[in-house]
């Protein structure tokens, strides 16, 4: 049976470092799964990998049986891959609805950003922005600014979401209803999703699996309650 | 819910838009009045508005990459002149002026693949660097290419027109063309597209816009009106020679094109009325006018960053809000 | 042949490198081309004829005024308009050809626009290195910028506000949070620049002319030195002026005198293309 996200041997070296070294990874399809590891582990990279910005160097990534290495991020997005980013990446001076047009007619879905059956507050509704489609992004506050390029990413109908750290800066309260949206994108979306994340408390309540990885490599993989016993993982991060 | 419209360079105007019909009227109408203006004026009037107008046609073809990419590109000022050249060689060696013309654009088109292939990965400042020196090169080649250009002579340009009548209308109607083709690139694909790539061509490729393949697009749709542009005044003066592109050309087209208001429907014919009329009328001694021209841009672009079209919205809205009061 | 190409090659060379350098050390602090330096060795050269034939002052003082004028013209140029563009760098051409035409139009209008001559005393030398023939203004242009880089670079490394302006090159940001007053260094860097473009008035316009648009075409060059040593680096600046004026020199003699400076823009296209950075830069590019 094909998996869902099947990631085999991927390897990828930057200027004589090995940022991501013989990665296997499969994910089935509506898996919530968590990509933790120390600073330098290459979880970034291994994103990258997955959305096209880089190409590997060795191995095969395939979606639903189809290959995505080798592939440029636009052609990635339009096989059904969308990410988040570090740091807030938005059309800035936009308002947020034209950003959701933006990146849905970049699929081609709309011909010329017509918001014809009402998706965008769908969508809106469904990260917790709902009526905030007229605001310019610059003035939305940090965390709406977060929620906001959800949906964007979420506007391109992507079958694979890829969050980097979605979580940073964000409160408590804040961070709980993260949550809860993301558990509501696998669930009202069917959208597989793979975070990166450093926030332990919240990787744990969410993730149906959770792969870790140091200096490149798959360091383990499990339930979240298998990781968090697990002593090679522990090491890892007491030691880096 | 919004639309993605032609936001330019300043904030998001939140008033909805006219219909687009009233758009291409509106521009035709000014189309149809600058041709009047331009068989009424006396001849030095006349030939300065031809001047403009054709200008116009060149930063409009800027307008798509640099105005709406925002890739500043210094190079169109060889197109223009391979558009010049291109047909009046063409002629020269034997083809009808529809077929001299269709060349020089291909010719030019070409060209434009090729430059925007080569700096396919290049951005900012670099992109400006790169293409101001690619416009140097082609222009040291053709001027030092005796056997075909002759050179810094120039050579002299078969009239292709029935008449001068034709002529003087064909160059306002190109100009509003020029305009509404801007219009139409901004609304569709291409256009937003290219928008997108000019707020953040990374996000943009990360939600599917194929940048390298819209910038290209752009970049050689830029070169072929800037040959439009060539053909017009090989036709208008007659004779042409290499200063008609000197490296400096494309630099102040892109200067024109800021000063009316980069990404903006009639930035190119505000920045081109500027930068070609204000040397000649205000006729002073030359290094008044041109000091003058100096101050003015300097000033502008500190206090008025869009342009003059920003700062004719910002006289509107002032307007309009006094208005409802 | 060999030896007079060599012997052009550094004299044009040091041109290069004198002018790059004057370049790129604005270029590193504001991230904008300055294309108005030529305007500021134009004033800078009139300033000294000015002080040399009106008003009688012996040539040496009236080549330390013409610095000094080129000094202040340049900080002039950075106070009035290039400090409001600095966060935008597509304005940039519009000011910096708003400066250029400003600049040399002052020089038209105040000294009108005849080629005059700016006369050292010891114009019309000739010096003989083997069988090379060099005039004394181009060997007085080879010790200047020996001289002025040679200060330069002293300055640069063994000074407080030397070191500030390399921080503030490398990285502006950090610089500002190891409160470096980024304003001081911004006005420190166009006066250097402008004291440069002094030196490059002294050491040019004996070479061949003074007159509103001397310097617009050399300017040219000038900016494929700086790119390829890379923006803001001024050894880099240095080494490859005088790179360029050697393949400059030797492309003319023994290839073609009308293509000469196609060859300087075609390396440009291709450092442009491959390695943006210059050739000396180790600055990481961001990824991604």
């Amino acid at each position: 049976m094909t998996e869902f996200l099947e990631v085999e041997g991927a390897s990828k070296t930057f200027g004589g470092v090995r940022a991501v070294d013989g990665m296997d990874i499969k994910l089935a399809e509506g898996q919530i799964c968590g990509l933790i590891g120390p600073n330098g582990s290459g979880k970034t990279t291994l994103l990258g990998l997955l959305s096209g910005t880089y190409r590997p160097d060795r191995g095969t990534i395939k979606l639903r049986g189809q290959r995505l290495d080798g592939l440029s991020t636009h052609r990635t997005v339009q096989q059904g891959v969308a990410r988040t980013f570090q740091t807030s990446r938005l059309f800035f001076r936009w308002p947020l609805g034209a950003n959701l047009a933006a990146a849905a007619a970049a699929r081609l879905l709309t011909s010329t950003g017509d918001d014809a059956d009402g998706g965008q507050e769908k969508l809106l509704a469904l990260v917790g922005l709902a009526g905030r489609g007229d605001v310019v992004c610059s003035s939305l506050s940090n965390a709406e600014q977060r929620l906001a390029m959800l949906a964007v990413a979420l506007a391109t109908r992507p079958h694979l979401l890829l969050l980097d750290e979605p979580a940073v800066g964000m409160s408590p309260a804040e961070t709980a209803a993260l949550g809860q949206v993301i558990q509501r994108i696998r669930g009202e979306l069917g959208v597989t999703v793979l975070i990166v994340e450093h926030n332990m408390h919240f990787m744990m309540g969410l993730a149906d699996r959770i792969v870790a990885m140091n200096a490149g490599r798959k360091l383990a993989e499990g339930t979240p309650a298998e990781i968090r016993g697990n002593p090679d993982v522990i090491a890892a991060y007491l030691g880096s | 819910m919004t639309e993605i419209g032609m936001y330019g360079q300043q904030e998001t105007r939140q008033r909805v838009r006219p219909r687009p019909a009233w758009d291409y009227l509106g521009i035709a109408l000014l189309g149809f009045g600058l041709w009047v203006l331009l068989v009424e004026s006396n001849s030095f009037y006349s030939s300065v508005l031809a001047t403009i107008l054709i200008w116009t046609i060149a930063t409009s073809g800027l307008n798509i990459i640099a105005g709406l990419g925002g890739y500043p590109s210094l190079v169109q000022g060889a197109f223009y002149g391979i558009g010049a050249y291109g047909s009046a060689l063409a002629m020269k060696w034997g083809q009808p002026f529809w077929a001299a013309c269709i060349e020089a654009v291909l010719a030019a088109g070409i060209l434009g693949l090729i430059v925007g292939l080569v700096f396919s990965r290049t951005r900012g400042q670099y992109f400006a660097i790169g293409t101001m020196f690619t416009g140097l090169v082609v222009s040291l080649v053709l001027s030092n290419w005796q056997s075909l250009t002759n050179g810094l002579l120039g050579i002299n340009v078969e009239f292709g027109f029935g008449s001068i009548n034709q002529l003087n209308v064909v160059i306002p109607a190109a100009a509003a063309f020029s305009l509404m083709l801007v219009r139409f690139v901004s609304r569709r694909r291409l256009g937003w597209r290219l928008l997108t790539i000019l707020e953040d061509e990374d996000l943009a490729e990360h939600i599917g816009v194929p940048t390298a393949r819209t910038k290209l697009t752009g970049f050689v749709l830029s070169a072929c009106v800037g040959a439009v542009a060539g053909v017009l005044i090989a036709q208008y003066n007659g004779t042409i020679s290499p200063d008609l592109f000197d490296y400096y050309v494309g630099f102040v087209m892109f200067v024109a094109l800021s000063v009316g208001g980069a990404g903006r429907v009639l930035g190119p014919l505000l920045g081109s009325a500027f930068i070609v009329g204000t040397p000649d009328l205000l006729n002073l001694s030359s290094g008044i006018g041109l000091l003058l021209a100096g101050i003015i841009f300097v000033v502008v672009i500190i206090v008025i960053p869009g342009g003059f079209m920003s700062a004719i919205d910002a006289v509107m809205a002032a307007a309009s809000r006094s208005v409802r009061r | 042949m060999l030896i007079q190409a060599a012997v052009n090659g550094v004299v044009l060379g040091s041109l290069f490198a004198l002018l790059a350098v004057g370049l790129t050390l604005t270029y590193g602090v504001m991230e904008v081309p300055n294309f108005a330096q030529a305007g500021v060795i134009t004033l800078s050269a009139y300033a000294m004829l000015w002080l040399n034939q009106t008003a009688a002052c012996p040539f040496w003082i009236a080549a330390l005024g013409g610095l000094v004028v080129g000094g202040v013209v340049s900080v002039l140029t950075e106070r009035i308009a290039y400090r409001f563009v600095r966060t935008r760098p597509l304005a940039a051409p519009v000011v910096a050809l708003g400066l250029l035409l400003i600049l040399d139009n002052t020089a038209l209008i105040l000294f009108g626009g005849d080629h005059v001559s700016l006369s050292p005393p010891y114009a019309g030398d000739v010096i003989y290195v083997g069988s090379a023939t060099v005039p004394a203004v181009g060997v007085a242009l080879i010790g200047t910028t020996a001289v002025a880089l040679l200060a330069l670079w002293l300055f640069l490394q063994r000074t407080k506000t030397g070191r500030a302006i390399r921080a503030v090159s490398q990285n502006a940001e950090a610089a500002a949070i190891l409160g470096i007053r980024l304003e001081r260094q911004y006005i420190v860097s166009f006066f250097i620049s402008g004291i440069l473009a002094g030196l490059v008035a002294f050491a040019y316009g004996p070479m061949y002319a003074v007159y509103p648009y001397m310097a617009d075409a050399i300017l040219l060059n000038a900016f494929v030195v700086v790119v390829l040593g890379g923006l803001g680096n001024v050894a880099g600046a240095a080494v490859c002026g005088l790179l360029l004026g050697l393949l400059e020199s030797f492309g003319a003699i023994y290839v073609s005198a009308a293509y000469q400076n196609l060859f300087g823009f075609a390396v440009l296209l291709l450092m442009i293309v491959l390695r943006p950075a210059g050739l000396f830069t180790n600055r990481s590019r961001r990824v991604a």
